[in-house]
C-alpha cells in the first residue's frame, strides 16, 4: 500500500518537436518517502520535474501535487512545495541575508532559525555574496533557502552536482534531518547512487522517457539478481534469458543482470551455462547501472544483440 | 509583488545609468547648439529625439529584465513561490517603470531647467516644451510589457515572436498623427482607441488573457503591410529604373480649355532626372475617361492651376509645441512654429545664438518681447504662394504674406509688416500674371471669391515689370508699397471644389477650377456669372492598368485589404473630406474593372482556404476555423499569420490502429477512437506491487 499519493501522473508524456522525451509515465509518490529519481543525462528527468511544477506543459496525460493539476498550481500549492533546480541557481548580487530576505518576503512559511541552522551546516557567512561562494556553499545557500520555506514537499533537481564529499555529506544529513517526522516527502533526481541509496527509501529509473522502475529500494534490491555464465562474451544466446536487463563481458565470461527472476529465469540460465552458473550478489548500483547500461547504445551490449 | 518589485529594482538599477546616458545623448543631440540653434529649440525636435533614446532604453529594459527567465534554472527560482506568474511579470513592469522614469525624468528635467535658465532672451524657448517629450515617453514604455510578453511567450525568434514589439512600435508612430488631431472629435476617438491599446498591452502580459491575441493580430496585420510595402517599393524601384517615369496632369491652354496630358520623366544612367517630355493628351471633357492617345495642339504650353490652401490646415494647435516652418526672409531666417510665434534669426550675426526676436503683425520684437498681435497661421506658408508668381517675375518671394485675418506686406529691408486687408480669409491664392498685367489676388471668405489688383500707392498696377524672357541670372527687387483694388466679387464654386482646389483665370476673364483627387471641374464664364457649371470626369491618373491593375487586385486582398481601406476611409476623415473620395478616385476602368473584381475574390477565396487548412492543422473547432477564414476576408494574409502566432503548431503521428496521421495531444484518434497503446513491456519493469510470486522459490544457487 502506498498511503497517501503526494505525487501523481497519468500517462505523462511529453514531446519536444516529433521527439518523446517523456513517454507514458505513470507516477506515484506516497507522503513520507523519499524518491531518488535516477537516469542517463536525456532520460527526461528535468522535463518531468518541470512538469511536475507546472514549469512544462504535458503535451498529453496529467500529474497532480497534492491531488491538484501540475498546470493550475495556486500560490498556496507552491508555498508548501520546495524547488531546487539543477545547478543552484542564486541571484549572485544578493548576499546570502538579502536571498533570504527575499525568499522569506515570497514564501509564508520560511523559518529563518531553520535557514540559519542549515546554513551554519555549510559554513556560510551570512553576509557574503553569493557570487562569490563556492559550488558547495551555493548548494547550502540553496537547500537551505528551499528547507526554510518548510515545504511537505520537496524536489530537488541534481541537488549533489559537483559538490564535494563533505557537501555532499552535509546535503544528504540536512534531507535526511529534514524527513525525520515522516510527513514531509522528498522527489530529487541524481546521478550519485551512494547517495540515493543512503537517503532514499524508494527508486525511480527512467530509461529513454520511460520509467521502468518505481519502487521501493529494498524492493529494488531484492528483485535484480545477476549471475556468471560460462559463455563467450557477446553472445546472442543471452536474449532468450526473460527479464534480461544487461549482459556484459567480464573476465571471459558473461554476468547477466535479470529483473523478477523466476524458474523460468533459471531454466534458461542453466541451459545457456555449460557450468554451474555462478550467483553474484547484487548491490544497488550494480542494479541501477544494469538499468542505466541500456540507455547507452553504443556501450550496450544488448544492443550488440538486438535485445 | 513588492518583494519582486523591490529585487527587481536592485537588480536592474545598475542599468539607470545607461538608461539616463542613452535618453541623454538623444536628448543633447537636439540642444541648441551651432547652426542647429534654430531647429534644435523646436519641441518636435526633442519630442522625436527623446522618443527614439526611450523607446530605445525600454525595449532594452525590458529584454534585460526577462531574457535570463528563458533560463530554467532561473525560471524555475523566480516563478516558483507564493506569488503567481502575473505578479511576477506585472512586479518587473513597476520595476521596469520606476527606472524608465528616472532615466526619461533625470535628462528632460535637465533640458527644462536649462530652458528656464536661457530665458526667451536667449533663445525662443521655454521649459513647457519638454511636456510632449513627457508624453512621448510616457507612451514608449509600452514596449517595456510588449518586450516582456515577447520573451515570455513560446514562439521563434525568426518567427513570429516579435510580432507584440512590431504592434506597439507602430502604434508609436502613429502617436504624433492623433496627438495633432486631437482638437477634433475623430482626434479624440482616436485617442481613446489608443489609450485602450496600451491597456491591452499591459493586460497581455497575462499568458491567458485574450488582449495577447489581440496584440498577436496587430502585430500580424503590420508585418503584413510593412512586407507589402516593402515588396511593392522593391518592385516600383525596380519598374522606375527599367522603364521611364510617367505621369500625367491636368493643365490649361490658352483658351481655357483643360487638358489631361501626360509626361515621361527621361533618367539619365546614374538615376538622375534629366529633363521630362510632354507625350500626349486630350481634352477633358465630362464623364470621359482619358485614353492619352490623342495629340497635344502645337501652341500648347500648360500652365499650373493655381491652388488654394486649405484653411486651418497650418493652423497652431498646441500653443506650448514649437514647430518650426522655414522660411527664408532675406538675410534672415524666418521660423513660425505652433505657438504662433514668428521667430527671426540672422545666421550671419555675430551674436551666438543668433536669435534676433519675434515678429508679430504690428512688427518686430527684441528677444524677450514675446508680445504683440500674432499671425493666426504661419503668413509665409500662404506668403509662399502667393508671392510665388511675383517671384518668377523677379521679385522678392516673401514679399506678401497672408493668415486667417488678413493680406500683409513683408519688407525685409526696413523690417516693416503692412497690414494690406483685414478680413475673415479661408483660402488664398494669387492668378498668374497675363499679358503682362500683374498677378491677381483671389481670397475666398464666406463662401465669395473676391478679385483683388495689387496697386500702387498712387492706384496704378504699371508697378510691375515682367522679368526678362532671356534673363540669365536671379533678380531680387522689391515690391513697392502697395495697395489692394477689389476688382470683383462672386460665389465660389460648390463646397467639393472650393475646399480643396485648385483655380485658374482665362484671358477672357473665364474661371475654372479643379478639384484636388481630380475628378471634376467647374467653370464660371465670367465674374458676373453667378452660378458655376460644375463637370464630372474619370481621371486615370490614380488607376492601375494592365498587368498592374491585375496583380494590385490580387495583392491588395491577400495583403492589405482591411489596411489600404481603413486607412484611406481614416486618412479621408482627418482630411475633412467625404470618407470614399480616395476609393472613388482609384477605381479602375471599366474594361479592367471585371478582371480585377475575379482576381480579387479568387485571391479571398484562396486565402479563406488556406486559412481553413490552416485553423484545421492547428485543431481548431469548427466555429474557430469558420471565424478565422472569414475574418481572412477583411484581414487579408495577417489572418494566416496570427493564426501560426496565436495557435501552436501540432505534431502528427501515423495512429498505430488505424494508421492515419493523429495529433500526439489528443488521447483517442479521431478516426477509430482508439486510444495510444502503452509501449510495449519489455519484461525488466519492477513497479511496486507488481512482483512475480515464484521469485522467492529460486533453488539456483
Amino acid at each position: 500500500m502506498l498511503g497517501e499519493l503526494v505525487i501523481t501522473a497519468q500517462g505523462l508524456t511529453r514531446y519536444f518537436g516529433r521527439k518523446a522525451v517523456v513517454h507514458d509515465m505513470e507516477l506515484r509518490i506516497p507522503r513520507g518517502s523519499v524518491t531518488g529519481l535516477l537516469g542517463l543525462n536525456g532520460a527526461g528527468k528535468t522535463t518531468t520535474l518541470r512538469m511536475l511544477l507546472g514549469f512544462l506543459e504535458p503535451t498529453r496525460g496529467e500529474c497532480q501535487i497534492f491531488g491538484r493539476n501540475s498546470q493550475s498550481l495556486t500560490r498556496e500549492d507552491r508555498a508548501r512545495i520546495g524547488y531546487t533546480a539543477e545547478g543552484h541557481f542564486l541571484y549572485g548580487w544578493m548576499t546570502v541575508r538579502q536571498s533570504q530576505e527575499f525568499q522569506r518576503s515570497t514564501f509564508p512559511n520560511f523559518n529563518n532559525g531553520l535557514f540559519t541552522d542549515t546554513v551554519r551546516r555549510f559554513g556560510i557567512d551570512p553576509g557574503q555574496r553569493n557570487r562569490t561562494l563556492s559550488r558547495g556553499q551555493r548548494a547550502g545557500v540553496s537547500l537551505a533557502l528551499t528547507l526554510a520555506t518548510e515545504p511537505e514537499l520537496l524536489i530537488l533537481d541534481d541537488p549533489a552536482l559537483g559538490l564535494d564529499p563533505v557537501s555532499r555529506r552535509a546535503l544528504n544529513e540536512t534531507l535526511l534531518d529534514f524527513c525525520d517526522g515522516g510527513q514531509r516527502t522528498i522527489l530529487l533526481s541524481s546521478h550519485l547512487l551512494d547517495d540515493v541509496e543512503r537517503v532514499a527509501d524508494r527508486v525511480a529509473v527512467m530509461v529513454h522517457g520511460r520509467l521502468l522502475v518505481n519502487t521501493t529500494v529494498d524492493d529494488f534490491r531484492e528483485r535484480v539478481a545477476a549471475w556468471s555464465l560460462d559463455l563467450p562474451p557477446a553472445s546472442r544466446a543471452c536474449e532468450s534469458i526473460p527479464g534480461l536487463i544487461q549482459a556484459r563481458a567480464l573476465g571471459g565470461r558473461t554476468v547477466v543482470t535479470v529483473a523478477d527472476p523466476d524458474q523460468e529465469t533459471a531454466a534458461a540460465i542453466a541451459r545457456l551455462s555449460t557450468s554451474e552458473p555462478e550467483r553474484l550478489s547484487v548491490t544497488f548500483e550494480d542494479a541501477v547501472i544494469a538499468y542505466l547500461s541500456r540507455s547507452r547504445d553504443s556501450q550496450s551490449f544488448l544492443a550488440h544483440t538486438g535485445a | 509583488m513588492q518583494a519582486i518589485v523591490i529585487k527587481e529594482l536592485r537588480e536592474n538599477l545598475r542599468w539607470l545609468p545607461i538608461g539616463v546616458l542613452i535618453i541623454g545623448v538623444f536628448v543633447w543631440l537636439v540642444t541648441p547648439t551651432g547652426i542647429t540653434y534654430t531647429q534644435a529649440s523646436s519641441t518636435d525636435s526633442i519630442t522625436l529625439s527623446c522618443s527614439m533614446g526611450a523607446a530605445l532604453f525600454a525595449v532594452l529594459l525590458g529584454a534585460l529584465q526577462s531574457i535570463f527567465d528563458l533560463s530554467d534554472k532561473q525560471r524555475g527560482f523566480l516563478f516558483h513561490r507564493s506569488v503567481s506568474n502575473n505578479e511576477v511579470l506585472y512586479g518587473k513592469v513597476i520595476a521596469g517603470a520606476l527606472l524608465y522614469s528616472l532615466a526619461c525624468a533625470i535628462p528632460l528635467t535637465c533640458l527644462a531647467f536649462w530652458f528656464a535658465w536661457m530665458g526667451p532672451e536667449y533663445l525662443p524657448v521655454r521649459p513647457a516644451q519638454v511636456i510632449p517629450s513627457v508624453l512621448t515617453c510616457v507612451a514608449c514604455f509600452s514596449l517595456h510589457p510588449a518586450t516582456l510578453v515577447c520573451i515570455d511567450r513560446p514562439a521563434r525568434w525568426f518567427g513570429t515572436r516579435l510580432l507584440p514589439l512590431i504592434a506597439v512600435a507602430t502604434s508609436l508612430l502613429m502617436l504624433p498623427l492623433i496627438l495633432r488631431s486631437v482638437t477634433t472629435s475623430f482626434g479624440w476617438f482616436s485617442l481613446a482607441i489608443y489609450i485602450a491599446f496600451l491597456v491591452a498591452v499591459f493586460c497581455s502580459l497575462c499568458a491567458d488573457h485574450w488582449t495577447r491575441k489581440l496584440l498577436l493580430i496587430v502585430g500580424s496585420a503590420v508585418a503584413v503591410v510593412f512586407c507589402c510595402v516593402f515588396v511593392a517599393s522593391c518592385y516600383q524601384s525596380i519598374q522606375n529604373r527599367r522603364t521611364p517615369y510617367v505621369y500625367a496632369q491636368i493643365g490649361l491652354d490658352k483658351t481655357g480649355q483643360l487638358w489631361y496630358y501626360r509626361f515621361r520623366q527621361v533618367r539619365d544612367e546614374n538615376g538622375y532626372d534629366t529633363k521630362i517630355v510632354p507625350l500626349s493628351g486630350e481634352p477633358l471633357l465630362a464623364n470621359t475617361r482619358p485614353n492619352l492617345e490623342a495629340t497635344l495642339p502645337h501652341d500648347f504650353v500648360p500652365s499650373d492651376l493655381s491652388h488654394l490652401h486649405a484653411p486651418g490646415r497650418f493652423e497652431p494647435q498646441n500653443r506650448f509645441a514649437s514647430i518650426d516652418y522655414f522660411s527664408n526672409w532675406n538675410t534672415k531666417y524666418l521660423f513660425y512654429d505652433n505657438r504662433g510665434q514668428m521667430l527671426l534669426y540672422d545666421m550671419n550675426a555675430q551674436k551666438q545664438p543668433p536669435f534676433l526676436g519675434v515678429v508679430t503683425k504690428d512688427g518686430f520684437h527684441a528677444p524677450g518681447e514675446m508680445f504683440g498681435p500674432k499671425f493666426t497661421i504661419n503668413p509665409f506658408l500662404y506668403g509662399m504662394s502667393l508671392a510665388a508668381s511675383l517671384a518668377t517675375e523677379g521679385y522678392d518671394r516673401l514679399s506678401l504674406g497672408a493668415d486667417q485675418a488678413g493680406i500683409y506686406q513683408f519688407t525685409p529691408k526696413s523690417g516693416a509688416i503692412t497690414t494690406l486687408l483685414e478680413m475673415p480669409i479661408e483660402s488664398a491664392t494669387m492668378l498668374p500674371a497675363v499679358n503682362d498685367d500683374a498677378p491677381r489676388l483671389l481670397l475666398l471668405s464666406k463662401g465669395n471669391f473676391h478679385l483683388y489688383e495689387l496697386v500702387d500707392e498712387a492706384g496704378q498696377s504699371n508697378w510691375f515689370e515682367p522679368a526678362p524672357k532671356d534673363r540669365q541670372y536671379v533678380i531680387h527687387r522689391e515690391l513697392p508699397p502697395l495697395k489692394l483694388k477689389e476688382l470683383a466679387a462672386f460665389p465660389a464654386p460648390p463646397k467639393q471644389l472650393s475646399e480643396l482646389a485648385s483655380i485658374a483665370m482665362t484671358e477672357d476673364g473665364k474661371f475654372i477650377a479643379v478639384d484636388h483627387v481630380n475628378t471634376s471641374f467647374a467653370t464660371l464664364k465670367s465674374s458676373s456669372d453667378t452660378e458655376w457649371q460644375v463637370t464630372r470626369f474619370v481621371s486615370p491618373q490614380s488607376q492601375p492598368e494592365g498587368i498592374d491593375a491585375i496583380a494590385s487586385a490580387a495583392v491588395v486582398p491577400i495583403g492589405t485589404l482591411f489596411v489600404f481601406v481603413v486607412s484611406s476611409v481614416v486618412a479621408q476623415i482627418m482630411a475633412g473630406r467625404p470618407p470614399l473620395t480616395q476609393l472613388e478616385a482609384s477605381l479602375p476602368s471599366a474594361d479592367l474593372m471585371w478582371v480585377m473584381i475575379v482576381v480579387a475574390v479568387v485571391a479571398m477565396l484562396a486565402l479563406a482556404a488556406c486559412t481553413y487548412w490552416l485553423c484545421q492543422r492547428r485543431g481548431l473547432g469548427r466555429g474557430t476555423t469558420v471565424m478565422w477564414s472569414i475574418a481572412s476576408l477583411f484581414l487579408g494574409l495577417a489572418t494566416p499569420l496570427a493564426v501560426v502566432a496565436i495557435y501552436p503548431k501540432l505534431v502528427y503521428e501515423e495512429c498505430p490502429s488505424c494508421q492515419r496521421p493523429r495529433r500526439i495531444d489528443r488521447d483517442k484518434c479521431p478516426g477509430c477512437y482508439a486510444a495510444w497503446s502503452s509501449a510495449p513491456p519489455v519484461g525488466i519493469e519492477l513497479l511496486e506491487g507488481q512482483a512475480l510470486a515464484s521469485r522467492t522459490d529460486l533453488h539456483l544457487v
